[in-house]
């Protein structure tokens, strides 16, 4: 299967305070077409600056970032802009809905950006909701929903333009077990169904069960990977990655 | 576009987007006030100049403006041999040529511009001295009899009030200074100076305001208009201590009075613009740093920096805008009725419609390009920055 994403010895560092901290340092990934892939690590370890990386939101210090076998770092401002907009979903923990615009426009503003036209525009937002479970809910405010709802606007909003990566940054982070479990599994279904790409950054082994690999991310470096995809029993697979995280 | 989005953001801070929209008004108002005045005292002031197209007016010249073209003016004083005298120059149409007093009724609201009500005496059958090509509304615009008057329309709207509110017309008869004289023609659209007049025999007004054997002024009508240069150079070396004034000679008086009027009144102007630009520029600069995540998030889910900055420019264009629309019936208002003694139509603000337009766009841009300059620069991470 093609590569999506690849990294190429990539590195982050973050003046601050007048040090220079490396938040990612010298990562190695290659990511293939309809992966479900899980980033974890503690708090800290680099996956979040890793995937803003990948999303075309930052530039890495070193290294090279390729989406589709095209560098990121040749691309301008509105070159990225338009990969962020027509090929990559993003999923936020705290769900970055627009606060004035209701459920439907939330979803539907961003296929603006990917030059859809109204009536379509108007057709796929109705049908995303209705995947969603927020057929219902359309003209709410994202104030009057709960938390997993938000995160399914969220999810729904992420797949507007029909990207083929989803990067979703600790999509369960605020939410309670049960609507958790929701959120991955409607990834998990993005993955199967759609067979387009999810990147996943978590610091939950549970959550990362969901993926067809898992990288485990520390001090910015990769320290281990497993692949899921077919193992019957992931939850010594993830242990044995758990120790490795702790060592 | 995300225009959209500009007007939920204005309707999200309903209070806010208020006070913004009455702030501009108030300045929008006041600038179509000074603009509306400045047209209409233009266009009265060349009105005037035009009327006297190949004619010469001399008056008595006074120590301190006396070459301005205060064509009313009630404060010269010329004996009627002197206006004899310059009535027998060659050259001169004597049947549109005539001696004039004019004695003011109303005062003017400012200076350079016709009293709000002036009486004019001039010879009877000479008319077309001071009438020119004017048409008449109703009746007859020559003088017949001494107790005759021909009223313009703003003069025939000052005696209404004195008419118990009735119309006045013809065969109505007004008190000027103790007398009845009987209205025999009223003037069609008219310049100011003569819209306001209450025309009467020169007799007549010299005996109402007790100036026997005297005049304010002496028009002439020159019967080859190219020999007007002529004209007034025979005038100037035959009398002295005159003031003699050609088209061209009220033209620049006017040129330069407008000039120093307009350069004040755009200070003025450009300072209640700039005033309403700061109002509007600081509540979107508000705004934007309250929505930074917002646009974070925008950014990082695909927005291009032109579609933000018309989403801040589109804000701050439809305050500017629904500022201009509240303005605008204020200003009306004002003109109006705090004004229309002084002032004949409210045209001077009507007519500058599209200025208004250009304004409320340009103020609107204006105070759109440091916020939506603040924000196409806010980074797609800043939609992070808050986790």
């Amino acid at each position: 299967m093609n590569m999506i994403v690849e990294t190429k010895n990539v590195t982050k560092t973050f003046g601050m305070n007048g040090i220079a901290v490396e938040a990612v340092r010298g990562i190695d990934l290659q990511v293939r077409e309809g992966e479900f892939v899980a980033i974890v690590g503690p708090s800290g370890s680099g996956k979040s600056s890793l995937l803003h990386l990948i999303g075309a939101m930052d530039h890495p210090t070193s290294g090279e970032v390729f989406f589709r076998e095209r560098p990121l770092s040749r691309m301008n401002d509105g070159a990225r802009t338009d990969l962020r907009a027509r090929e990559i979903g993003f999923i936020f923990q705290t769900f970055n809905l627009l606060p004035m615009l209701n459920v439907f426009e939330n979803v539907e503003v961003v296929m603006r950006f990917g030059g859809l036209a109204k009536r379509e525009r108007i057709q796929r937002t109705e049908s995303l909701l209705k995947t969603v479970g927020l057929a219902e809910r359309m003209r709410h405010l994202p104030n009057r929903l709960s938390g997993g709802e938000r995160q399914r606007v969220a999810v729904a909003r992420a797949l507007a333009n029909q990207p083929a990566l989803v990067l979703a940054d600790e999509p369960t982070g605020n939410l309670d077990s049960t609507t958790g479990t929701g959120i991955l599994e409607l990834l998990r279904e993005i993955c199967n169904s759609r067979k387009q790409t999810v990147i996943m950054v978590t610091h939950d082994f549970r959550a990362a069960s969901y993926a067809d690999r898992v990288l485990v991310l520390r001090d910015g470096r990769i320290r281990g990977e497993a692949g899921l995809k077919g193992v019957t029993d992931t939850h010594k697979t993830l242990n044995q990655l758990l120790e490795l995280e702790l060592e | 576009m995300l225009l959209d989005l500009a007007w939920k953001n204005i309707w999200r801070r309903k209070l806010r987007s208020l006070l913004t929209i009455l702030g501009v008004a108030s300045a929008v108002q006041l600038y179509l006030m000074v603009h509306g005045v400045m047209g209409t005292y233009t266009g009265e002031i060349n009105g005037q100049v035009n009327a006297f197209a190949g004619r010469i007016v001399i008056q008595q010249q006074v120590e301190s403006g006396g070459g301005k073209s205060d064509l009313t003016s009630s404060t010269s004083s010329l004996m009627e041999e002197t206006a004899e005298a310059l009535l027998a120059t060659g050259g001169i149409d004597r049947a549109a040529s005539s001696a004039l007093l004019f004695v003011p009724i109303a005062r003017a609201l400012m200076p350079y511009i016709p009293p709000a009500v002036v009486a004019v005496g001039l010879e009877p059958g000479h008319e077309a001295a001071y009438l020119g090509g004017l048409k008449a509304a109703s009746g007859r615009l020559t003088l017949e009899e001494p107790d005759e008057v021909i009223l313009g329309q703003g003069a025939a709207e000052y005696y209404r009030s004195e008419n118990n509110g009735d119309p006045v017309g013809i065969r109505s008869t007004i008190p000027v200074g103790g007398r009845t004289l009987k209205v025999v023609g009223i003037l069609g659209d008219a310049p100011q100076l003569f819209a306001n007049a209450v025309i009467m025999p020169l007799p007549t007004a010299q005996a109402i305001f007790d100036r026997p054997g005297t005049v304010t002024s002496v028009i002439l009508t020159v019967q080859n208009t190219g020999a007007v240069e002529t004209v007034k150079s025979s005038i100037q070396a035959g009398f002295s201590g005159l003031t003699v004034s050609t088209q061209d000679d009220m033209l620049r008086s006017a040129s330069s009075i407008l000039d120093a009027m307009n350069s004040f009144m755009s200070i003025i102007e450009t300072s209640i613009l700039t005033v309403a630009v700061i109002v509007v520029m600081i509540v979107v600069i508000v705004s934007v740093m309250e929505a930074r995540r917002e646009i974070g998030t925008l950014r990082a889910v695909g927005a291009a920096r032109w579609r933000i900055f018309t989403m801040v420019a589109g804000q701050s264009i439809v305050l500017s805008m629904m500022g201009t629309l509240v303005a605008l019936p204020i200003a009306l208002f004002f003109v109006q009725w705090g004004m229309s003694d002084y002032l004949s139509s409210v045209t001077g603000v009507l007519q500058v419609w599209w200025q208004i337009l250009v304004t409320a766009v340009g103020v609107g841009l204006a105070a759109s390009i440091l916020p939506a300059w603040q924000a196409v620069r806010v980074d797609p991470l800043e939609s992070l920055r808050y986790e």
